[in-house]
């Protein structure tokens, strides 16, 4: 006779896992945005207090691989189990790199603080942003749900990334050429777009570790 | 080099009177490899693994059609049951040595097929027992009774005894399940060495065992082979929702 059992225990933990990672990948989604409005709004309580938090999301991959640590060592996971479980591990390695890149734009916005800077580039920085968070989101929403039929437009946002930070450093580098008393903010807005950048990068790295999740198959996006 | 088929199974059904025990089962077993079968209880694979060897035969009523050859030949056609039995050996889930000295209990088996000359039979027991792992802890007590061995080292005992006759196949019906972790550890390594002489087909309710030490998995259930695959993509990535259910742990 064949009945359904339930590893109470071992649910229990997975439901434990899940909640924890959504908890980190909201903490650092909130971090980003954060950041970038710290930048646009010139807020440097805002910036400071995004740079505090980067102790919380560390504090928090730590715990959830300890977390993951523990599963592998007593419930033996296999099959999907196995794979969510190891996955766990690339992704909040991931959230955690995001979290740090919020971080130095914040920097930058407390760099910046006594600094002439025009309207033009951070609305350019704002709209780049905007893109970046977009996909942030929906690659922790394919997490969320396990769902990876939203590909298509999750790399046609990396595209729309990618491009927006090549047009920017380039109009950057122009600008820096015609204007050598901004050079100082030019850069480091290139820095900011790089930083974003790298973050799009990071959330597709996420969408990779949650394909091989469904589908047991390891695919470079 | 690529993978030759010790095994070739091909529509195999089997009935213990009316019950269909075994259901269109088609499978290949692996010359050189550890295949494990995994399943719930009652779902057919010590059954199969009994076919292998033909020990079904001595059941009453049972009945089976299709093909299991070995080696391109039917077993269950003209040929000696026997020297079957010599080439495809077995152990056993509780250790049954027999009740006579370790030595006779390796060479009983050589004897039987009228190997009697004293040296040949000494260097027959020596490399069976060191084949098993076993050569060190009983060369000092070759003449005292294999009843008195720890249970570990009876089944290792009984493993020497099987490849004593040179088998070219070993099944095995949940050889550890009677044994203690150490005792386990012990012949699981043992079947790793094993495997570069002969095909080894384990009968496994331990999933992690499974997971550990075989190369290939067919998982049972109700009679038929769900899913085999290599080992390794059964318990990454089952094709069959079945076979994820039942190594998750989600039923049994």
């Amino acid at each position: 006779m064949i009945i359904l059992v339930q590893r109470k225990v071992f649910e229990n933990e997975l439901t434990r896992l899940h909640n924890e990672i959504l908890l980190m990948g909201s903490i650092v989604e909130d971090m980003l945005r954060d950041s970038i409005d710290s930048l646009s709004n010139r807020d440097k309580d805002l910036a400071v207090e995004v740079i505090k938090r980067d102790d919380m999301v560390d504090g928090k991959e730590i715990e959830i691989q300890e977390l993951c640590v523990l599963i592998i060592a007593t419930q033996q996971p296999v099959a999907s189990d196995v794979r969510r479980v190891t996955s766990a591990f690339k992704i909040i390695n991931n959230l955690e790199r995001i979290g740090d890149h919020a971080v130095n734009i914040a920097n930058v916005t407390k760099d910046l603080l006594d600094k002439k800077i025009n309207l033009k580039e951070i609305n350019e920085i704002k709209r780049m942003s905007e893109i970046v968070i977009e996909l942030v989101k929906k690659c922790i929403d394919s997490y969320i749900n396990l769902d990876i039929r939203q590909v298509e437009e999750i790399l046609a946002l990396e595209e729309e990334v990618d491009n927006a930070h090549h047009n920017l450093r380039r109009d950057l580098v122009q600008r820096m050429s015609c204007d050598a008393n901004m050079i100082e903010q030019y850069s480091k807005f290139i820095f900011v777009s790089s930083h974003l950048e790298r973050v799009g990068d990071h959330a597709i790295n996420i969408f990779e570790s949650v394909n091989y999740m469904v589908t047991g198959e390891y695919k470079d996006f | 080099m690529k993978d030759r088929n010790k095994f070739f199974i091909k529509d195999l059904n089997l009935y213990y009177g009316t019950f269909r025990a075994l259901i269109n089962v088609n499978l290949n077993i692996v010359e050189k490899k550890v295949t494990a079968f995994i399943g719930p209880s009652g779902c057919g694979k010590s059954t199969l693994l009994r076919c292998l060897n033909r020990m079904n035969d001595l059941i009453e009523g049972v009945k089976i059609d299709g093909v299991v050859a070995l080696d391109d030949t039917d077993i269950y056609g003209d040929i000696d049951v026997i020297k079957l039995r010599t080439k495809v050996g077995m152990v056993f889930q509780r250790p049954n040595p027999f009740p006579m000295s370790c030595y006779d209990n390796i060479a009983y088996g050589p004897r039987c097929q009228g190997i009697k000359d004293k040296a040949t039979l000494d260097q027959l027991v020596e490399k069976s027992l060191k084949q098993a792992a076993l050569w060190d802890e009983v060369k000092d007590r070759l003449n005292k009774s294999a009843l008195g061995l720890s249970g570990g080292q009876q089944q290792r005992l009984c493993i020497a005894r099987a490849v004593a006759m040179e088998p070219e196949v070993i099944l095995m019906d949940e050889p550890t399940s009677a044994l203690d972790p150490i005792a386990t550890s012990k012949i699981e390594e043992l079947m790793e060495s094993l495997k570069e002489d002969y095909t080894i087909v384990i009968v496994t309710h331990s999933m992690q065992q499974a997971a550990r030490i075989s190369d290939n998995t067919a998982f049972f259930l109700s009679g038929e082979v769900v899913e085999s695959d290599i080992t390794s993509n059964i318990f990454t990535k089952p094709r069959d929702k079945r076979t994820e259910d039942y190594i998750t742990g989600r039923f049994g």
